[in-house]
């Protein structure tokens, strides 16, 4: 499969691990500001939740800057925290490849679309919505 | 090839590739015998963890450690081993029956055993192995 060659991938890092998202399924970036009243910038609700600590990484959470990457639902927005964005260097293939259904059939978290390559190592590509209508039904 | 302190063997016609152990990417939610996904020649391939699958103890990966890309029931798997040992030709004369006293768990994913330089070699059952994974052993 194929990304479409409009839709960019971002290389976020989230705790230990790195991850590619499309940034079509985000409704906007943005520095995380733990002041600011939970809202989204259309005045509904915003659920923030720690991207890593979601996926099961243990590690404590960064002390550092953090990242909202916001995505919109029907009713309400939800904020996933992150270390880093970036995008990703060059021009490497975007070809996505599904995860084997060995491993898609068993996992306790179906929130991956699959993975792509990246240096040569897979990067796994997170389904932001899938993530955040979970987070939003509190799923999890 | 060697898993935790025993000894395997599988059929060389499933081989595909033997490579280089190097840390897979991990999958958030995929169960310890599946500890995550490697690139191999650019395909994506799920590692098989050949120690958690056997109950064996799992030590930390050295420079012996391999995957042994195999594929069956067209699916490809990188099978976590200690050490790829040797190439061996076995016959149907060679193969003996698992001994009773083995693990149920284990013996489904077994074919046969079988003596190879002084020593018993437990012959994998690669299409029962791929269907135990399948159905979430």
């Amino acid at each position: 499969m194929i990304a479409d060659r409009d839709s960019s991938i971002l290389y976020v890092r989230a705790g230990r691990q790195c991850y590619a998202i499309s940034q079509v399924q985000i409704d906007h970036l943005d520095l995380f500001d733990p002041a600011s009243a939970p809202i989204d910038q259309r005045g509904r609700p915003l659920i923030c939740r720690d991207l890593a600590t979601l996926l099961g990484d243990a590690a404590p959470v960064s002390a550092g800057r953090r990242h909202a990457v916001t995505v919109s639902l029907r009713r309400r927005s939800v904020a996933l925290l992150v270390d880093s964005i970036d995008s990703l260097d060059g021009d490497e293939s975007r070809e996505i490849h599904p995860l084997s259904p060995l491993i898609a059939h068993r996992l306790a978290l179906p929130w991956f679309l699959g993975a792509l390559i990246y240096q040569d190592e897979p990067l796994l590509l997170l389904d932001l919505r899938r993530i955040a209508t979970d987070v939003a039904i509190g799923a999890v | 090839m060697r898993v935790g302190t025993e000894r395997y063997a599988l059929s060389g016609t499933a081989i595909r590739e033997v490579a280089r152990w190097r840390p897979p990417t991990p999958v958030p939610g995929a169960p310890h015998v599946l500890p995550g996904i490697i690139s191999q020649r650019g395909v994506v391939l799920p590692v098989v963890d050949l120690r958690h699958l056997f109950e064996l103890g799992a030590t930390e990966p050295d420079r012996a450690t391999r995957l042994v890309i195999v594929h069956e029931k067209q699916i490809d798997v990188a099978l976590l081993v200690d050490t790829a040992l040797d190439i061996c030709h076995l016959t149907t004369d060679d193969l003996a029956r698992l001994p009773t006293g083995l693990e149920p768990q284990r013996a489904r994913l077994l074919r046969a055993v079988a003596q190879h330089e002084g020593e018993p070699l437990l012959v994998i059952d690669l299409e029962a192995l791929m269907t135990a994974l399948q159905e979430g052993a």
